[in-house]
């Protein structure tokens, strides 16, 4: 995506009735709460800081604790293998789910499968994935990708979910007070949104229960991977994760190397950490520790995908760490207005626009416009439960791509201006004095007038 | 297909000229305003937690407190008068997946902070009793209570450690840690209950321990 896609897709989703509004209101909800808990507990910042380390030595010592994760795996039972890239994660998953005999596949909500583009490429092997989480339910029969990490369907109201579900039959009738005419109070709303949950669950509840009698293949992501018992640990509220888990034959799971933690304590770390800044609940409905596979079979894909380059930048592969809370895009004052599709990418948010430009061979060229898409204002970081500087991370970026010839002239001419300044007084209250008047100028260059657009100037 | 040698090496490669990291000094820290809580608070907590996660229009206790193992029973049999054996799961059953109204299970942990009961799921005959039911109902003594998450990871961390001689039998590989029922906030936010699992989660806490092996009594 060039900056001139990012601008015209951030501006069609500003643009489109209610969805700033809508999504306001959805993470103001998990703002709330986050804060509330955060605030009640006095070891928060030290859980944060202790996160942080933690992530920070493991991936300093990732080679270690992947060894030691795929041998504990192994003694439980379970096959570890590596796919270099999305390409090859998908030509795994597709092997495993042949091998399996498989027909449906349910997923467990991963954004590493959206990363990968793991549906897509089922589909095409002539598979049915099945997305047994409700909002990424939504979002596949919509034809959509996510555009949340934890909240897949937040750009949706409850009346365009129900017209979707009557549309591919999960519903026979529009609930009462989403029909045309019909009481469309808080209360009545949330009726419908009762009445559209317990169908959806109906829907689904004959691959969840039934698989066990077929041969029915699960995918997953993973949350952590615990070293050292080989766990895979799953965090989730509906239970379909649970089921997915479960009721295969085979369960797959497809996890990025940097989801490794060292031990069974560190788990209760980030646990005390993931769900009061990802929901603003004390803790998920369930987390399952997984070690001997329910079925026939357990199988963990770790994917790589331009983690391992990434390891490179030392510090600044922190970005590594993120725990997929989505507390950074709740607070987000650009994700809040723009939703989550604008991004175009797998991870929106703050922490899409630091990890996108590393993933994949293509990462920089698709996704290069991203870290200057932001006003760096730091609430990102500040809510950040592993305490990842995502501001300084979005400016580390910014160099490096400009350092790479990547960032376009105009704004490379744009800076050359500004250094040639900055180093000459004159020059510099020259500037200075035409800054000032950039909207008069702006009357006579169009280029301006378009820059200008979505920007005000200091007073 | 690449192999796990070969990513290895390259981390090796990638890692070549960082710093190894040591392991954080100390030791997490659990919620200071329940160190050293007597089980009464403990109970007290948990009770409060779990009475928040019941689903709207939920309004019997989450937590029933008995005094010893043979009351927990009685509590268990109790409620599930007039429910058909073949609608409930005990501890043992292989039954096939398909929605029951009632599971019973024990427990390994409950923590008093965040509401949650740690389990031990076997096998997959045994993870339909807090899954594919309407009510899961926990049997378990206070002296399971432990005060928060990170006490209890701990705790089963030294628990692992066991496992390098006996894996299989000292580590019990599969958990679920389970807080309140199955819900979604997927439409507009709005809290659902149930999603896929349990609309209700009861815990029947007795202030005497409960052997494992009492909950097969409930078949008779
Ligand atoms: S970067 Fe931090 S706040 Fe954002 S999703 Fe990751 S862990 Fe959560």
């Amino acid at each position: 995506m060039t900056t001139t896609d990012l601008a015209a897709a951030a501006r069609a989703a500003v643009a489109e009735p209610a969805l700033g509004a809508r999504v306001h209101r959805a993470t103001a909800h998990a703002i709330e709460g986050r804060l509330r808990l955060a605030a009640e507990d006095p070891r928060w910042e030290a859980l944060r800081e202790r996160a942080r380390a933690l992530k920070r030595h493991a991936l300093a010592n990732l080679d270690r604790y992947l060894q030691e994760f795929a041998r504990n795996a192994g003694k439980a039972g379970v096959a570890v293998s590596v796919a270099r890239d999305a390409a090859e994660a998908r030509r795994i998953v597709v092997r495993l789910a042949r091998d399996a005999g498989a027909r449906v596949i349910l997923k467990g909500k991963s954004m590493t499968a959206e990363e990968v583009g793991l549906n897509e490429a089922l589909e095409a092997a002539g598979f049915r994935p099945l997305e047994t989480d409700l909002g990424e339910f939504i979002v596949q029969i919509a034809g959509e990708p996510p555009s949340h990490i934890t909240a897949p369907a937040i750009h949706r109201d409850a009346a365009s979910i129900a017209g979707l579900f009557l549309e591919k039959g999960v519903i026979a009738e529009l609930p009462p007070a989403l029909r045309p005419g019909g009481a469309a109070g808080r209360a009545e709303v949330e009726a419908a949104a009762r009445e559209l949950s317990l169908a959806a669950r109906r829907f689904l509840r004959r691959d969840l229960l039934g698989a066990a009698m077929g041969h029915t293949m699960g995918v997953t992501g993973a949350n952590f991977l615990v070293a050292e018992t080989g766990t895979v640990v799953l965090v989730e509220n509906e239970g379909n994760i649970r089921f997915t888990t479960t009721t295969p034959d085979v369960h797959v799971v497809l996890a990025g190397i940097e989801k490794v933690i060292p031990r069974m304590a560190d788990l209760g770390v980030f646990l005390s950490l993931l769900a009061p800044s990802s929901t603003g609940q004390r803790q998920s409905a369930y987390v399952s520790l997984l070690g001997r596979p329910f079925g026939k079979r357990r199988h963990v894909v770790l994917l790589d995908n331009g983690r391992v380059e990434t390891l490179r930048l030392g510090e600044e592969s922190d970005v590594l760490s993120c725990i997929r809370c989505g507390a950074c895009l709740n607070v987000c004052p650009v994700y809040r207005n723009v939703s989550g599709h604008a991004y175009g990418g797998a991870y929106p948010g703050p922490i899409g626009k630091v990890i996108l430009p590393h993933l994949g061979a293509d990462g920089r060229a698709r996704h290069g416009a991203l870290p200057f898409f932001s006003t760096l204002c730091g609430a990102c970081a500040d809510a950040c439960p592993v305490r990842i500087p995502i501001p300084e991370r979005l400016l580390g970026w910014r160099a490096r791509l400009h350092a790479e010839g990547r960032t376009g002239w105009r704004r490379r001419l744009g800076m050359r201006l500004f250094a040639a300044a900055a180093r000459r007084p004159w020059a510099f209250r020259v500037g200075g004095w035409a800054w000032r008047r950039l909207p008069w100028l702006a009357r006579l260059a169009p280029p301006l007038r378009r820059w200008l657009r979505g920007r005000d100037l200091p007073s | 297909m690449s192999h796990l040698p070969e990513l290895l090496d390259r981390i090796r490669g990638a890692l070549a000229d960082g710093e190894r990291l040591p392991y954080p000094a100390g030791e997490p820290e659990g919620r200071p305003d329940l160190a050293g809580a007597d089980r009464e608070s403990l109970a007290a907590r948990i009770s409060e937690r779990l009475d928040a996660l019941r689903g709207p229009g939920d309004r019997e206790p989450a937590v029933l407190r008995v005094p010893d193992a043979a009351a927990a029973l009685r509590t268990v049999r109790e409620a599930l008068e007039g429910v058909p054996r073949a609608e409930v799961l005990l501890p043992g059953d292989a039954r096939e997946p398909r929605d029951y109204r009632a599971g019973v299970t024990g427990a390994l942990a409950l923590v008093a902070e965040t509401g949650s009961v740690l389990l031990e799921v076997p096998d997959r005959d045994s993870a339909w009793a807090s899954l594919a039911v309407e009510t899961h109902w926990v049997v378990a003594g206070e002296d399971l209570l432990v005060p928060d998450l990170v006490t209890v990871y701990s705790g089963l961390a030294a628990r692992a450690g066991l496992a390098a001689r006996s894996f299989r039998r000292e580590n019990p590989t599969n958990l679920v840690q389970v807080t309140g029922s199955s819900r979604t906030a997927d439409v507009e936010k709005i809290v659902v209950v149930p999603a896929h699992g349990p609309t209700r989660l009861r815990v029947v806490l007795s202030r005497e321990p409960v052997p494992a092996a009492a909950l097969r009594t409930l078949a008779g």
